[in-house]
């Protein structure tokens, strides 16, 4: 078989070759059956190469027993989903972020309210009106100080047990704010009384084991008897 | 239900493996079949193929992509998802078609177009004739009886492999040599051939 019939269609001879083998191809009926044979052998042996070569890849690759990662049906999907949202529920119902706790509440409450005490005009309490306004500037020892000495002298004084148990409030001094709370609730002749509201919220404030419940209670004393603060106190335990 | 955390391999990790040397482009061509081998699944149930139809047409898919990477024509215009996924889709249509008359010999008269539009115009009618006496698939059972010296390296240059190639991984002397022992296989194949052709259209002749 000649070689010029791979090197014409391999594009590999010169103009004039092509030229010379394209005339030859009319005129010679063996070089033109030759050249059609080569075309399909051609092919024939492209063909066969990849039957062989695919009929090894295929007994190989058949045989191959890796471990694949396993695909999730549609099922697997849906329950990785449930599981998800039970976990969430589960911690929303458990912790709620958006309910907050009501000492926070409590203490976001006394950082926005209770900052400053009204000033009483007059003679009496003079010392008193320097204790509220040492408190007013948030100068709580020295409101301390004065509303003691005060008190010294006026220990039932309503507005001094309330200027003395809110200062020690803003120190964070929950006990002893606790203490002159109790003392203005124990007052029975006041018309409006706030002794119970700032007690149930120093409760909140201090958070120990059981602050939160008898908090809570006293709130709900001012609210269901009308006394003072029941408005804050109702805001409170939304 | 367990799932495994291990990292899949990207398509450039499995495009710069298959286009390594084996033994190590070996590993990147399991694990480009294994990849999507998915499919074959899918495809019995889509096109509704036997097992054994669908897994050849798959690793025939594979194959193809495998020749199209180390070949540089796959230019990653899409995924290798997609690549494959297109591939075998036409290799199961192939499959269908297969099973019905005359439709086999539709990828010879592609290939053969791109031969023969090479030749004059006023030639490539007559060539065109005398290929519809060579039947594709009889020479490539002739080839499949050669010998194996002949077989070997008409298969080889079928895979595309240059003479200096086959003189190499066969152990011609040199490129020339083997060039011409592939000649004469073929010079073989055609006497073969006729041969066969001869004895079929005596006994169609005694049958008549």
């Amino acid at each position: 078989m000649e070689e010029r019939i791979e090197h014409y269609f391999d594009a590999e001879l010169t103009k004039a070759e092509k030229r010379q083998f394209e005339e030859d191809l009319s005129a010679n009926p063996d070089l033109a059956d030759d050249a059609a044979f080569y075309l399909q052998s051609r092919i024939a042996a492209k063909q066969a190469a990849h039957e062989t070569l695919l009929e090894e890849k295929h007994q190989r690759w058949s045989g191959l027993s890796e471990e694949q990662p396993k695909r999730l049906s549609r099922g697997d999907w849906m329950s990785i989903a449930a599981a998800i949202l039970l976990v969430i529920a589960a911690v929303f119902y458990f912790n709620n972020p958006f309910k907050r706790d009501l000492s926070v509440r409590a203490e976001s409450y006394l950082a926005n309210n209770l900052k400053e005490l009204p000033v009483h005009l007059g003679d009496e309490g003079q010392r008193l009106q320097g204790a509220i306004q040492a408190y007013n500037q948030q100068q709580y020892e020295p409101a301390i100080t004065l509303t003691a000495i005060y008190l010294s002298q006026h220990p039932a004084d309503a507005e001094a047990l309330r200027v003395i148990g809110l200062a020690h409030l803003q120190k964070k001094e929950y006990d002893q704010a606790l203490d002159y709370f109790q003392q203005l609730s124990a007052q029975t002749r006041l018309y409006s009384n706030p002794g119970k509201y700032y007690e149930g919220l120093t409760y909140l404030l201090r958070n120990q084991e059981g602050d939160k419940v008898q908090g809570r209670k006293l709130l709900e004393e001012v609210i269901a008897n009308n006394l003072e603060g029941k408005q804050d106190a109702m805001k409170l335990l939304e | 239900m367990w799932l495994t955390f291990a990292k899949q391999a990207t398509d450039d990790d499995i495009i710069a493996g298959i286009c390594q040397d084996y033994p190590q482009r070996q590993v990147w061509e399991n694990r480009l079949y294994l990849k999507f081998r998915y499919l074959i699944k899918d495809a019995v149930w889509k096109h509704k193929l036997r097992e054994d139809e669908a897994s050849m047409a798959y690793s025939d898919a594979i194959l193809v992509t495998i020749k199209h990477i180390v070949g540089n024509t796959f230019e990653q215009r899409s995924s290798l998802k997609t690549y494959v996924y297109k591939i075998y889709q036409y290799k199961c249509m192939d499959c269908l078609r297969a099973a019905q008359a005359n439709k086999r010999g539709l990828g010879n008269q592609e290939n053969l177009d791109h031969y023969v539009e090479l030749l004059p115009d006023e030639q490539q009618d007559t060539i065109r004739q005398l290929c519809a006496k060579y039947e594709v698939a009889i020479l490539k059972r002739r080839i499949q009886l050669m010998d194996e010296r002949c077989q070997r390296i008409i298969l080889a240059w079928g895979e595309g492999y240059q003479d200096k190639e086959i003189a190499v991984d066969l152990g011609y002397q040199s490129a020339a040599v083997a060039k011409t022992s592939r000649l004469r296989c073929l010079e073989k194949l055609k006497k073969s051939y006729k041969a066969v052709k001869d004895l079929k259209t005596t006994a169609d002749g005694r049958a008549d």
